[in-house]
């Protein structure tokens, strides 16, 4: 037994010898700091330094594409930081990700995928660890679900790193992002957090993309629960520090909305039978025409974001949301 | 929890350090029952009662026909035992089926019933688990195996965590009897699992898990795609069942060495087989031996007339067929298979292993057609295993076959290699890493490949090379292994 653990544990420190080489080619050629997953850190900074009274939104890309966040400053007021991540990191870490950071007064809007009410509550490792990737310290805000989520995908993470290392992709990845046409770069988003390097482009949403949906996610009764409890526990959270918190449903496409009727229905029944603070807005509210759409059905254009902001403010200085004292409602 | 995901290894190491910190056989079984239960929990954690209810009948079924004096006890005993095995797998696999046979018969005749049809969840396992607690029963009323009153040992050996979910098969005189003993570790054999289980997850995720977007994406077209390229999607399905099926038998049979648990093969080099008996021989041993054993030779195996020999044969496969699945396809499936054992069967020629040609080339060309054939034979049958109808079955094979002189489709293969942008094993580099795994299997086949006898240190670099084509190829998307749907 004991030369078998010696022999194995020699074996796997020669394995971790040659993967420190990988690694180290790997850092060498990825271009940390301008890509877009780099973000990251400019949102946690704006969390945390961006002054009071302040409006924090919560949820996946669908905020990053379709928020714009000087409009919403200009007509309430409130101080916005869009933090819109990646619909793969999971409306759990969402959440606690923001926890500490929360204030007296804050307005916290949250506006979760769909898929956040199936199987992408705990995210998904590839993305978790992306997050990790940039800014290290982000591993504070995994929950349980998180860990396992991530070990679960050990072995694929690392086969991207090493095919990342292999294939050197470092030089491609460099020039995608001097590409302007892309919009998936750092630079691509204003002080806010708000993806902006879009808005000149069309659209260009395909037919086929549409078919992927909702109702792909397993969205489950349970599922469904556990995101909503995971919520009301999180504006408890809020209700104890004296922030506020509103929900708000993801834009999507009319023929999405049409064909995923059943699940989007099911998952907005129960937010408004239980959620324990108020929601914004109807998912009919939400379904906009497909040439609002740039590349993905929660990823509005310029157009798109200009409208789904409009309704948001709207929404909100009806709640009373609104230190400017403009007269927004006139709009 | 996959076999393929890290979360397994973690288990196994877990089960592992316990296991042998413990030392004792007693303890020992304890971890290997806790493990077990904890692994199938995380499948699906409902069905955990039925097969700990399971495990209970037939324990206390088996200590009673230890202790009843009168045959007609025994009997009795072994009929409960059978009854609720396969009441339970009829219940849980075959209400639907039969309901729906029921109905087309009813309907033949003019009489209109309307079919009650369950929405049943089929409990994960439940036909591998089932047939190894019939085989205990069976062979404790044959007096075959001794019955344990070691109720731990029997849990263990029901829920030994590696063949939970998809076998092999291990009868009691095979595993259950490691288990009623104390173990030592083995240096060797735990050597030996680590490569099984090496080889095992290269199989599955090298393999089976780039030829399976081929696959699906064909057989989801059928009615759109020519025939060469549903000729090439059913190759590749072949050779993707195979590793997929093999690989995870590889890597429970590799973990349990590690364990100090030594099981039988459960697949010697299949696509190797010079007619189908020989295949089926070579093929998911531990079934097609408890077919045998169970369903055959109690039928009357190759005793009596041909037509009764016949029957024999043909009522096997039809029950294996069903046992896969409960449908058509499989019952076809099973009979075709049958029909091309029959040979054997009727004229009682063995299928010897194949041989070693003996340097005389027309011997070597000999079993290279023979190999061929059986091989085009097996495919064909693949077809009615994958097809997800009766129909769909049938459009392929036409389309197969009218299609196979339309020479100009054939380049139309070329349109497959590349079925998803994301997967890094495509094209040419899978057909190179299938023939190079094709080469391989043929070496291990007649031990031209002694792992063994080389230097230690090309041995380590074949495994850290290895370990990185894993790592390098292993796909996004995590695919169960093809198996669990029985």
């Amino acid at each position: 037994m004991r030369s078998f653990l010696r022999n194995l544990t020699f074996f796997f420190f020669v394995h971790l010898c040659l993967w420190s080489l990988v690694l180290w080619s790997y850092t060498r050629q990825r271009p940390f700091d301008t890509e877009v997953g780099a973000i990251v850190n400019d949102k946690q900074e704006l969390l945390e330094k961006q002054p009071s009274p302040r409006i924090i939104l919560i949820g996946g890309s669908n905020l990053n594409f379709g928020i714009r966040s000087p409009e919403i400053e200009k007509r309430t007021g409130y101080h916005p930081v869009n933090m819109g991540l990646n619909i793969g990191d999971g409306l759990a870490f969402m959440l606690k990700n923001v926890r500490s950071s929360l204030r007296r007064g804050d307005v916290v809007v949250i506006s979760p995928e769909y898929e956040h009410f199936g199987d992408f509550y705990n995210g998904k490792g590839e993305f978790l660890y992306a997050e990790v990737e940039h800014r290290p310290s982000m591993i504070r805000a995994f929950t349980v679900g998180n860990y396992l989520e991530m070990l679960n995908k050990g072995h694929l993470i690392a086969g991207s790193i090493l095919r990342y290392t292999v294939e050197r992709r470092g030089d491609i990845i460099r020039q995608y992002l001097e590409n302007k046409e892309n919009p998936y770069r750092r630079d691509a988003f204003n002080q806010y957090g708000d993806l902006v390097g879009h808005y000149p482009l069309a659209f260009r949403l395909k037919k086929s993309e549409q078919i992927i949906g909702p109702s792909k996610s397993q969205v489950t009764p349970a599922k469904i629960q556990r995101a909503i409890n995971a919520l009301n526990e999180f504006n408890e959270e809020c209700r104890k520090r004296d922030a506020q918190v509103f929900y708000s449903f993801p834009p999507v496409p009319q023929e999405l909305f049409e064909n995923d009727a059943t699940v989007i229905k099911s998952i907005a029944s129960e937010l408004q039978r239980q959620l324990q603070f108020t929601i914004l807005d109807t998912p009919e509210e939400m379904a906009f025409p497909i040439e609002n759409f740039y590349d993905g059905y929660y990823h509005l254009t310029g157009e798109g974001s200009e409208r789904r902001t409009n309704l948001l403010i709207n929404k909100l200085t009806g709640r009373g949301i609104n230190s400017a004292g403009d007269d927004t409602t006139a709009r | 929890m996959d076999f393929t995901t890290p979360t397994f290894l973690l288990l196994l190491i877990i089960t592992f350090a316990l296991y042998w910190l413990v030392k004792r056989k007693d303890p020992q079984n304890l971890v290997l029952v806790v493990s077990g239960y904890f692994f199938y929990a995380t499948w699906d954690s409902r069905f955990g009662l039925l097969l700990l209810f399971t495990s209970l009948l037939d324990y206390c079924v088996g200590l009673g026909l230890a202790r009843a004096k009168s045959q007609n006890l025994r009997r009795g005993l072994l009929a409960l035992s059978i009854c609720n095995g396969l009441g339970t797998l009829a219940f849980f696999k075959y209400f639907n089926f039969f309901i729906e046979g029921l109905h087309l018969l009813t309907s033949s005749v003019g009489w209109h019933m309307d079919p009650v049809l369950l929405n049943i969840i089929l409990p994960v396992g439940i036909s591998f688990y089932t047939f190894k607690s019939l085989s205990y029963t069976i062979d404790v009323y044959r007096r075959q195996v001794e019955p344990t009153s070691d109720l731990a040992a029997y849990l263990a050996y029901m829920a030994f965590f590696p063949q939970l979910l998809a076998g092999p098969i291990d009868r009691a005189g095979q595993l259950l009897s490691q288990l009623r003993v104390e173990r030592r570790f083995d240096y060797p054999l735990a050597v030996a699992g680590c490569r099984q289980v090496l080889w095992g997850l290269f199989k599955k995720m090298v393999i089976a898990d780039h030829l399976a977007p081929i696959v699906n994406l064909v057989y989801a077209q059928a009615a759109t795609r020519p025939g060469p390229q549903l000729l090439f999607a059913t190759v590749c399905f072949a050779f993707q069942i195979y590793c997929d099926f093999s690989a995870y038998s590889d890597i429970a049979i590799g973990t349990g060495k590690l364990l100090g648990l030594e099981s039988a093969p459960n697949f010697v080099y299949p696509y190797f087989s010079q007619s189908p008996a020989e295949f089926w021989r070579r093929w998911h041993i531990s079934l097609t031996s408890w077919f045998r054993d169970y369903v055959f030779f109690p039928l009357g195996g190759v005793r009596g007339s041909r037509a009764r020999r016949a029957f024999n044969v043909l009522l096997t496969f039809l029950l294996s067929g069903l046992w896969h699945g409960a449908s058509w396809n499989f019952l076809l499936w099973g009979g075709i298979n049958g029909i091309g054992v029959l040979p054997a069967a009727l004229w009682r020629r063995k299928g010897k292993p194949s041989a070693k040609p003996e340097g005389v080339l027309w011997l070597s060309l000999q079993s290279l057609v023979k190999t061929l054939l059986t091989f085009s034979f097996i495919c064909l049958t693949w077809v009615f295993f994958r097809a997800p109808n009766l129909s769909t079955a049938f459009l392929i094979l036409g389309k197969i076959f009218t299609g196979a002189l339309n020479i100009p489709a054939y380049y139309s293969i070329v349109e497959l290699s590349h079925p998803y942008p994301d997967y890094p094993l495509a094209g040419r580099k899978l057909i190179i890493f299938l023939l190079g795994f094709i080469m391989i299997e043929w070496l291990q086949k007649d031990r031209r490949l002694n792992w063994d006898s080389w230097p230690r240190s090309v041995r380590w670099l074949a495994y850290h090379g290895v370990i990185f084509l894993i790592i390098y190829f292993g796909t996004h998307i995590i695919k169960q292994f093809y198996y669990f749907q029985f």
